[in-house]
Formats: C-alpha cells, sequence, structure tokens
C-alpha cells in the first residue's frame, strides 16, 4: 500500500463519493414520492390502475439496471437526448421506484384494519386516515426493508459509471488505469462505499432505537 | 306512545348482500333518544353487519338511514362500497355517532390521552385545553384518571375498553354502537365494562349493543332484537322476551347461552 498515491488521489475519490450520494439521495427521494404512488395505483379499487402499476413493477424489477441506463442515455428516448447524470439519475429512480412501490405495497397491506376502523369511526376523512392511521404504522412496518433497498440502491450507483457519470465508481476506475494501484484506488473506493452505506445503517439504527423507546408501545 | 319518543336512528328496508349472499334482508331498526336497543342472535346471523351499517362502515346494498329523522344519504360505486363522496360524508356523520369494537382497536402508539384528544382535535377543531379537561372527565368516569400517559401495551383487556369508550364519548357523539365489547375480555374484566354501560344508559346516552351477556340485556337493555339468518325474528323488551313460549326460536337461543354459562 502506497500511501502517497493515496493522499494524492483521495480528493478527486472524494470528489466522486459526494457525486455518488447526492445522485443517489436524489433519486432515493423521488423514487419513494414514485415509488409511494405507484403502491397506492397498485392497491387502488380501479382495476385499470391496479394493472398498469403492476406492468409497470414487472418490467421495471425483470430489467437489469445497466440496459435500462444504456436505453435512456444512447437511445435518447421520446427524442430527449439526455445528459450522463440526468440519465443515470433518471434510471436510479426508475428503478428504485418499483422496488420502493413493492415494499409500500407490502407494508399497507398489513396495517392492523382496526385501527382504520377505529378512525373511520371516529370519522377521520380519507387523507386522515393515510396521514395520521395508516402512514405511522407503514413506516414503523417497512422501515428496515425500506433501509436495506436504501443501501442497495446507494451500492448499485455505481454502474451510472458506464454511461460516463463522474461517481465514485467511475474516479476509481480510471484512477486504477492510469496508475494500476489497485488497493490505492479501488481499495480505497471500497471503503468509502462502505462508509456511506454506513450512514444509512446509522439512520436505521436510530429509527429503529426510536421505536423501541416507544417499544412498549408496540402492540 | 310512539310520538312522545324522539327517533334518534333508523334503518328501513336494510339489505346486505355480499356477492349472491343475501345476509341482511329488509330489517328496519329505529332506535328512540335515549333507549338501549340490544341486538342478540348465533354467530354469522348478521348482528355485526347490522350494526356496522348503522354508522355506514359497512355500507348496505339497499336501504334507508335516518339520523333525527334527516335522511343520511349515500351511493355505491361498482363495487359495492360506498363513492368517495358518500364516504366523506359518512365520515362527517360518523362523528356524531361513535363505536366500540370487540378488538378495542386502540391506537398503539399513541398514549391514552392521545388516543382520546387525537379525533377531536383533528376533526372537531377543539383546542388542547378543553379536549385535556374532557380527557380527565371522561377517564374518571371509566374509572382510569391515572393512566392519561400509559400506552395501550400496558393496559389490561378490560382497561383498553374502557379507554376505547372514553376515547368515543370525546367526540360527544349522539348515539354509541357496541360490537360485542365484552367478548375478547377475561371474565373477572367484565363487568368493569358492563358497569360503566350501565353508567352511560343513566347519563341518557342512545346505545345499540351487541351482545351475549343476557344478565346485562335484562337489565339494561328497553327493547331487545334477535337476529338470526339475516332477519329479526323477535323484536321487544326483556319482559316480552321472558314471556315468549319456550318453544320459540329466540328462547332456545337464550337457553344456548345460560347452557353455556352453567357449564363455564
Ligand atoms: N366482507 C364479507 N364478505 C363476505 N361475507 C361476509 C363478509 N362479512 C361478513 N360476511 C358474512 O356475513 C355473515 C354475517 O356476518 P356477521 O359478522 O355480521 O355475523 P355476526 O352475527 O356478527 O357473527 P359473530 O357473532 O360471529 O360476530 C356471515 O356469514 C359472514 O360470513
Ligand atoms: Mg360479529
Amino acid at each position: 500500500m502506497n500511501w502517497q498515491i493515496v493522499e494524492k488521489n483521495l480528493p478527486t475519490l472524494l470528489n466522486g463519493m459526494g457525486l455518488t450520494l447526492f445522485i443517489s439521495l436524489l433519486a432515493l427521494v423521488i423514487a419513494t414520492v414514485f415509488g409511494f404512488l405507484i403502491a397506492l395505483m397498485r392497491t387502488s379499487n380501479q382495476p385499470l390502475l391496479r394493472r398498469i402499476a403492476a406492468t409497470y413493477n414487472w418490467i421495471v424489477r425483470g430489467l437489469p439496471v445497466m440496459i435500462l441506463l444504456f436505453l435512456l442515455y444512447y437511445s435518447a428516448p421520446f427524442g430527449l437526448k439526455l445528459s450522463a447524470f440526468s440519465a443515470g439519475l433518471l434510471g436510479l429512480t426508475i428503478n428504485g421506484s418499483a422496488f420502493i412501490a413493492e415494499i409500500f405495497r407490502s407494508g399497507f397491506r398489513a396495517v392492523d384494519q382496526g385501527q382504520i376502523e377505529a378512525g373511520k369511526a371516529l370519522g377521520y376523512r380519507s387523507g386522515q386516515i393515510m396521514w395520521f392511521i395508516k402512514l405511522p404504522a407503514i413506516i414503523k412496518i417497512i422501515s428496515p426493508t425500506y433501509v436495506s433497498n436504501a443501501i442497495a440502491l446507494l451500492k448499485e450507483s455505481a454502474q451510472v459509471s458506464v454511461i460516463t457519470v463522474p461517481d465514485l465508481m467511475l474516479k476509481a476506475s480510471n484512477l486504477y488505469a492510469t496508475t494500476y494501484r489497485t488497493w490505492e484506488t479501488l481499495g480505497v473506493a471500497a471503503v468509502l462505499y462502505l462508509i456511506l452505506c454506513s450512514l444509512f445503517m446509522i439512520a436505521q439504527w436510530l429509527l429503529e432505537k426510536k421505536y423501541n423507546t416507544m417499544g412498549i408501545t408496540v402492540g | 306512545m310512539g310520538d312522545r319518543m324522539t327517533e334518534k336512528i333508523s334503518l328501513q328496508h336494510l339489505s346486505k348482500t355480499y356477492g349472491k349472499r343475501e345476509i341482511l334482508k329488509d330489517i328496519n331498526v329505529t332506535v328512540n333518544d335515549g333507549e338501549l336497543v340490544t341486538l342478540i342472535g348465533p354467530s354469522g346471523s348478521g348482528k355485526s353487519t347490522l350494526i356496522r351499517c348503522l354508522n355506514l362502515l359497512e355500507a348496505p346494498t339497499a336501504g334507508t338511514l335516518t339520523f333525527n329523522r334527516q335522511k343520511i344519504d349515500y351511493k355505491l360505486n361498482r363495487f359495492g362500497q360506498l363513492t368517495r363522496k358518500s364516504e366523506a360524508q359518512a365520515a362527517q356523520y360518523r362523528t356524531k355517532v361513535g363505536m366500540v369494537f370487540q378488538q378495542f382497536n386502540l391506537f398503539p402508539n399513541r398514549s391514552v390521552l392521545q388516543n382520546l384528544i387525537d379525533g377531536p382535535r383533528r376533526i372537531l377543531k377543539v383546542d388542547r385545553g378543553t379536549l385535556e379537561q374532557q380527557a380527565v372527565h371522561y377517564l374518571t368516569l371509566v374509572g382510569l384518571r391515572d393512566y392519561q400517559a400509559q400506552y395501550p401495551a400496558q393496559l389490561s383487556g378490560g382497561q383498553k375498553q374502557r379507554v376505547a369508550i372514553a376515547r368515543a364519548l370525546m367526540m360527544s357523539p349522539e348515539v354509541l354502537l357496541f360490537d360485542e365489547p365484552t367478548s375478547a375480555l377475561d371474565p373477572e374484566m367484565v363487568n368493569d365494562v358492563l358497569r360503566v354501560m350501565l353508567r352511560l344508559k343513566q347519563a341518557g346516552m342512545t346505545m345499540v349493543v351487541v351482545t351475549h351477556e343476557m344478565a346485562f340485556t335484562e337489565q339494561a337493555s328497553d327493547r331487545v332484537l334477535f337476529l338470526e339468518q339475516g332477519q329479526i325474528q323477535f323484536a321487544g323488551t326483556p319482559q316480552a322476551l321472558q314471556q315468549e313460549p319456550a318453544t320459540s326460536r329466540v328462547k332456545q337461543f337464550v337457553s344456548t347461552l345460560d347452557h353455556h354459562l352453567a357449564v363455564s
């Protein structure tokens, strides 16, 4: 291990790490919103909406992220020439939304009907039932799966490097190509990925701790 | 005597079908102000379905619902559920008709106090200070004054059910519906809950109660309805029920409950 090489290249890698975190978090936030909406469609009583959502989830979940990224970047969908970053963000978002939709759907199914009925009987309107009763229950149910999925999204974001998004992966592989020093470039990148993923795990730990202090409250 | 009484809630020509199965057939129920009506009948006879039609938690397939002699309109979509608009109107209506469930259905992540004040704060927009006072009042009434900070998981079944009653009362309802409120309770807790219900009756609350507790039924109800296979087979005072011939369906049903008691 040559620490001088590490020191010299660290700023470049940190720069890529920033972009990895940025694109992943942005994709996660947008995918969560869309995933929630898709899950609503998937559980709607309108057959057409259900079918559209199911088809979307089926196709997207079966499509390798890398193919999706290539298609978005090189095929200029709907005549739209996307920048590498936009294509990468879109690809990660589309992929993430289908998985997050399934997570929300499992959450919806697990919410205690009794609580929903208690809310209705008190006079809660459907929006209030969603906000005050279903969502708090769902967050508790899905948070472990959701965080695992967020970590997977962050790791998979490395694939945007194939369409030249200058993320941590691309920076690391470029450095490797110029130095041929495996550990000093790819090895350090691996550690940086681990640090990023650990941030998510810490968030999960804090969340669980919060629920455990209310642990007695969870029936 | 009919016109001296004030009609509170009424369902006329109610029918309810699930697919092709007719669960309730042309039911007529009227509950007057301050009355306690008990609903008895074998399992699967449609008691829950009927009482849930009274607050539109279940959508009647047909029938006219009135509250204080005002028609509560509702429309069904092609899935047999209330339409979006009807559901919103039903929510409004339900603020005046409280319900207590067999499984209590408290909000597990909310303290006893929060369970009580969330509803009126969010829906009726009553201010917190008023609600906290009101909560103490109702918790005292159900004998749980010192339990405000507890969470549902820390309470016994009987305590949970009394919190559930207090929660329903916080909306200042004009009618309370109870669907087997004591069926999930250990025997020694049943009376705590029934006592609270008796107190509400004495205070003039209008109540509809599905129950298997015959002692309570005889002592507390103004009228008893016996439901069997989706039809009301008997309706009358507890005294009238006593005088039914032993061969009548309702008497036979009641005797199976007594038998049950004798064994246990
Ligand atoms: N959502 C539903 N779909 C189809 N059938 C249903 C549904 N809900 C209830 N039923 C049927 O309707 C009938 C009446 O049910 P209900 O729950 O009203 O009976 P009940 O008198 O309350 O019985 P119990 O004493 O067991 O609570 C039952 O045969 C039940 O199987
Ligand atoms: Mg029932």
